[in-house]
């Protein structure tokens, strides 16, 4: 130190004292802001600057059958404004009304609104949203939203269902399978600067979405397509109210097809009534008529109560019962139970039906499934309507055999008759295939659910066999398809409407099966409300049922042929009717007896043979130059002499 | 006297804190500057090029100062004084032709803005520091040692106040009048001219609306968000750094937050990304180095030599203080620069220049003390 330095030094030393106090005092500020009240700052610090953003988990596909995706998922992007902050919002709402061809003011009104969010339009597509994504309007808000497309439009639309502006699934499988179709958000914490632009590099809090499952149906995409278009040309030639129907499995209770006209697009759900976008099939209820006339028949066969020939009085089709005049469309004396069932005779029906009694009738059609829900889980589903007996009148039972005073589902129905073709086992219909978390992934298929027994195997056997001839000789034989067996039964209920039944609304139906000794497709049509002239179940529903095989038939060699199981063992023959013609059904490579059948009658009857004839005069067959019964190839041709009757 | 020949010893200490400061604050500077420059100018290291180019200059000059004999300073004391005072009026009379905009602090140079006030404030330490060395033993005397200072002290203030720049006009006058106290003037002068001074600045402060709004901001009586929002963005950012900082480059506040990230409220940026440990050493490095001008202050060989070096670190250490002090909300909001770090060409290149000044005393002083050694030595044999 110098001396000159020595004489300033005290007044330095003070000088440097204050600042040192000072800089302490800055000192002891920073320890309170950074390390006493670090927290305090570092959560205003995050408040301005970060935001809870959630990842949007992509949404499941609903599939086929065949993995063909009935779903797509595609960007559309919503617009809004916050009017407290929006620029120029003349300008702005000018292009909004070019571009969506909406007045201004209606933009406007919004833009100046006090809010600070206000939607301008919401889902657009992208194409459409091109010229205003590249816009840089202050307060303009543009977001990306995930929007469900339904690539096949109308096609099995009740079915699928469609989501809401939110892409939550409000009607069809998209409602029913929603949690699992939605899948998980994730989230993540997002920084921003200032001005609101996010910061990359400052992400943090991450949790990656989970994507939906997918659903993948048992519906066959081809089927529901052939179903629906057979639906929609029957509309035309019917002007009915509506026409529904279901194509079910009956080995798997798998549903191939799910169909109902008019439908909807759900691309435009909201163009259509809603009465189109219910599933009817399952959630729509109606008399069935005589479809329902085989839980009488498989009862009275199940518990033995008739002979195959046993004759059963039809009174000549007219018959007092309680207090009702019945009468049958085609008048006989007396018919068989198979005769009754391919005639569909209602006095028939009746008899047997109050052979049987109340009791056991109610029991046949308990556990034929009707009065309770199928299980095949959808929101509204009809349990039908089946009261117990203590509530019938004293005509109930007959009114029961012949498909009245009872409601049943077209699903319903449809497995009744599934039970039929299955050999008597009641299933649990099924809709959805498979939940798939992965679509790669195949899980094995899905055991069938089988829900109760309803009747033996043979006496199922000898119902296919009844329904068999129903379909060839009976009033099914407008489902005739040359060189296949078809088991069926029709129905022409008549609508109640206001308190009676309607004489010209009619619900005409048809159930069948193909091929009939082994069904491997279970088929219903109901038509509602049919033009008067063309109501019949033989006339309106069994030819749809005709087209739908043979359109399938088409796209499946497979069915051609079908091994013959039933015709297999030796069994009594089957008796139709009472007017001395015995046929017994046609076993392939047999000859068939062809004495008495028309000329037409005789053809067709050696093409389901398979059975090569030539012929030879006109009027009805007298002679035939091979025994029936014997067994023959296809070299051999069985000549056949047909004499006017009388001669 | 003159520095012929031989080799300069300078304080390694002052040169190592120098340059650790300046390569700390060009890190920093770029930190802060990035996303400001990016929103700015699209290009990220606008400020830090432009910045670089002012630490060469500066270095360039400090290098000359350092090698250039700090006595010639004192012949020329009153002519720079009085260059600066014309640079400050040319300033005012410049902006005044130019359509008279509010604040007139800076005086376009070619491609630099040469903001004058930062030359008037070092001239008149050197002048202090002149007249502190002719006249030191009459400072007792009020009218022929202590009012003369004054007056040219309270001429500076006059012209700088006038740009307007009253926070730097006050701190001018604190800075000449601590250096007159510390030369010796009666404390009776110094508090007197202080309970005069005070009410005419307290007028003149008052005078200007924004700079009420600061003092209510400040003293908390006035409820204003947009007031209070860099200084809020302020606490914010040093808080949200904790005892650790959030790391180099991390700072959110600088994402527009915080006004002003990278000239006035860096040390708020850096007291984010490196902590309270971080703001502790930077601290600690300016203390250290004004620690450093009062030893080249004691070991000065004249009175001239003493009081440059005593009020060159006084200077520093003013604007660390009152920086810093407005970054913590110590003191009211108040733009002024932190030395070194922040972004500023006029007042880093001025910074380097008295630094090179100090260290030109340094070496003289070391010398000086080495040769007296070496004189001592010989008389002995």
């Amino acid at each position: 130190m110098t001396r000159l330095f020595a004489q300033y030094q005290p007044r330095i030393t003070l000088v440097n004292g204050a600042i040192t106090v000072m800089i302490l005092s800055i000192v002891a500020k920073l320890f309170f802001i950074q390390v006493l009240h670090h927290d305090d700052y570092r959560l205003r610090s995050d408040r301005q600057s970060t935001a809870l953003e959630t990842l949007p988990a992509i949404r499941g596909e609903i599939l086929a059958r065949g993995g063909e995706s009935f779903t797509t998922n595609t960007i559309h992007y919503s617009f809004a404004v916050d009017p407290q902050v929006l620029q120029s919002a003349d300008s702005l709402a000018d292009l909004f009304a070019r571009v969506f061809n909406r007045p201004a003011e209606r933009y406007l009104g919004l833009m100046h609104s006090d809010r600070s969010f206000a939607w301008l339009e919401r889902n657009v597509p992208s194409g459409k949203s091109k010229p205003l994504l590249a816009l840089d309007f202050r307060g303009l808000i543009v977001r990306p939203e995930v929007r469900r497309r339904y690539p096949y439009a109308r096609l099995a639309a009740p079915v699928i269902g469609f989501t809401d502006v939110d892409n939550r699934g409000i009607a069809g499988i998209e409602l029913e399978y929603e949690t699992n179709l939605r899948g998980l958000d994730g989230r993540q914490v997002q920084r921003f600067n200032a001005r609101g632009e996010p910061l990359y590099r400052h992400r943090s809090g991450w949790t990656p979405p989970v994507n939906g499952a997918h659903i993948r149906l048992t519906i066959d995409i081809d089927y529901q397509a052939i179903f629906e278009e057979e639906l929609e040309l029957a509309y035309d030639r019917l002007h009915p109210a509506g026409l529904q129907g279901v194509l079910i499995d009956p080995h798997s209770g798998d549903i191939l097809a799910l169909a109902q006209y008019p439908g909807f697009n759900p691309n435009r759900a909201w163009e259509s009534p809603v009465a189109n976008q219910r599933l009817k099939p399952v959630n729509d209820m109606y008399e069935p008529g005589s479809t329902l006339k085989v839980v009488t028949a498989v009862a009275a066969l199940e518990e033995g109560l008739y002979a195959p020939d046993e004759l059963i009085d039809c009174e000549n089709g007219e018959f007092r019962y309680g207090d009702l005049l019945i009468s049958d469309t085609h008048p006989r004396a007396e018919l068989t139970l198979a005769g009754i069932m391919a005639h569909s005779s209602n006095i028939g029906i009746i008899k047997i039906a109050e052979r049987l009694g109340a009791d056991r009738l109610y029991r046949y059609l308990t556990r034929f499934g009707l009065g309770a829900r199928t299980g095949v889980g959808w929101q509204g589903e009809s349990p039908g309507l089946l009261r117990a007996p203590d509530a019938w009148s004293e005509i109930s039972t007959g009114e029961l055999a012949m498909g009245q005073e009872i409601g049943v589902t077209t699903l319903q129905l449809a497995l009744v008759y599934v039970a039929i073709a299955n050999g008597g086992l009641l299933l649990r219909p099924r809709l959805v295939y498979s939940v798939l978390e992965d679509v790669t992934a195949e899980p094995s298929p899905p055991q069938p659910q089988v829900i109760r027994r309803v009747a033996s195997r043979q006496t199922m056997r000898r119902m296919r066999e009844i329904l068999f001839y129903s379909v060839e000789e009976g009033t099914g034989s407008t489902a005739r398809i040359a060189g296949y067996q078809i088991a069926g039964k029709t129905g022409t209920a008549q609508k109640f409407i206001d308190g009676s039944y309607s004489k010209r609304k009619f619900m005409p139906t048809f159930a069948a099966m193909i091929p009939a000794d082994n069904p491997r497709l279970v088929c219903v049509v109901a038509v509602d409300s049919p033009q008067y002239g063309r109501h019949f179940g033989s006339e309106a529903a069994a030819p749809i049922v005709r087209n739908i095989f043979q359109r399938i038939l088409h796209l499946n060699n497979d069915f051609y042929v079908p091994p013959p199981a039933v015709a297999e063992q030796p069994r009594p023959p089957i008796l139709l009717a009472t007017a001395g013609t015995q046929h017994k059904m046609p076993r392939r490579g047999q000859v068939p007896d062809f004495q008495g059948f028309s000329l037409r009658k005789a053809l067709r009857v050696a093409r389901q043979a398979n059975v090569r004839v030539q012929l030879e005069g006109s009027g009805r067959v007298v002679r035939q130059s091979v025994p029936a019964g014997a067994r023959v190839d296809q070299a051999t041709v069985c000549r056949l002499i047909l004499a006017q009757e009388g001669r | 006297m003159r520095s012929a020949g031989g080799t300069y010893r300078f304080d390694p200490l002052i040169i190592g804190l120098t340059a650790a400061l300046v390569g700390a604050g060009l890190v920093m500077l770029y930190s802060s500057s990035s996303d400001t420059a990016a929103d700015l100018t699209g290009d990220h290291m606008f400020f830090l090029k432009r910045q670089l180019l002012r630490v060469l200059l500066g270095s360039g000059l400090l290098l000359v100062c350092a090698l250039t004999d700090y006595h010639r300073l004192r012949r020329w004391a009153p002519y720079i004084l009085l260059v600066s005072m014309a640079l400050l009026l040319t300033t005012l009379i410049y902006h005044r032709l130019d359509g008279g905009s509010a604040t007139a602090r800076w005086l376009p140079l070619g491609p630099i803005s040469f903001q004058p006030s930062d030359f008037a404030r070092l001239s008149l330490i050197i002048y202090l520091a002149a007249y502190l060395d002719r006249k030191g033993d009459l400072m007792g005397d009020f009218r022929r040692g202590f009012l003369p200072p004054v007056f040219i002290i309270c001429l500076v203030m006059g012209l700088v106040v006038l740009e307007p720049d009253f926070s730097t006009a006050a701190l001018i006058g604190g800075l000449g009048l601590t250096m007159l106290f510390i030369g010796r003037a009666r404390l009776k002068h110094v508090l007197g001219l202080v309970l005069v001074a005070l009410p005419t600045l307290a007028a003149v402060m008052l005078a200007e609306p924004y700079r009420r709004v600061r003092i209510k901001t400040f003293l908390g009586l006035l409820d204003s968000p947009a007031a209070e929002y860099q200084i809020s963005q302020s606490l914010i950012s040093l808080g949200n750094g904790g005892l650790i900082g959030r790391g180099l480059g991390n700072s959110v506040e600088k994402r527009l937050f915080l006004p002003a990230p990278h000239t006035d409220f860096v040390f708020a940026i850096i007291g984010e990304e490196l902590g309270f440990i971080g703001s502790l050493l930077l601290l600690a490095a300016f203390v250290w180095l004004f620690q450093r001008g009062i030893v080249a202050a004691r070991n000065a060989p004249d009175r001239f030599g003493l009081f440059l070096a005593v009020g060159i670190g006084l200077n520093f250490m003013t604007y660390v203080l009152v920086n810093t002090g407005v970054v913590t909300e110590v003191l009211p909001n108040t733009g002024v620069p932190l030395p070194l770090i922040s972004y500023g060409g006029t007042h880093i290149v001025f910074t380097l220049i008295s630094l090179g000044i100090l260290l030109n005393i340094s070496a003289i002083a070391s010398r000086r003390r080495w040769g007296q050694q070496l004189v001592n030595a010989r008389t002995r044999t």
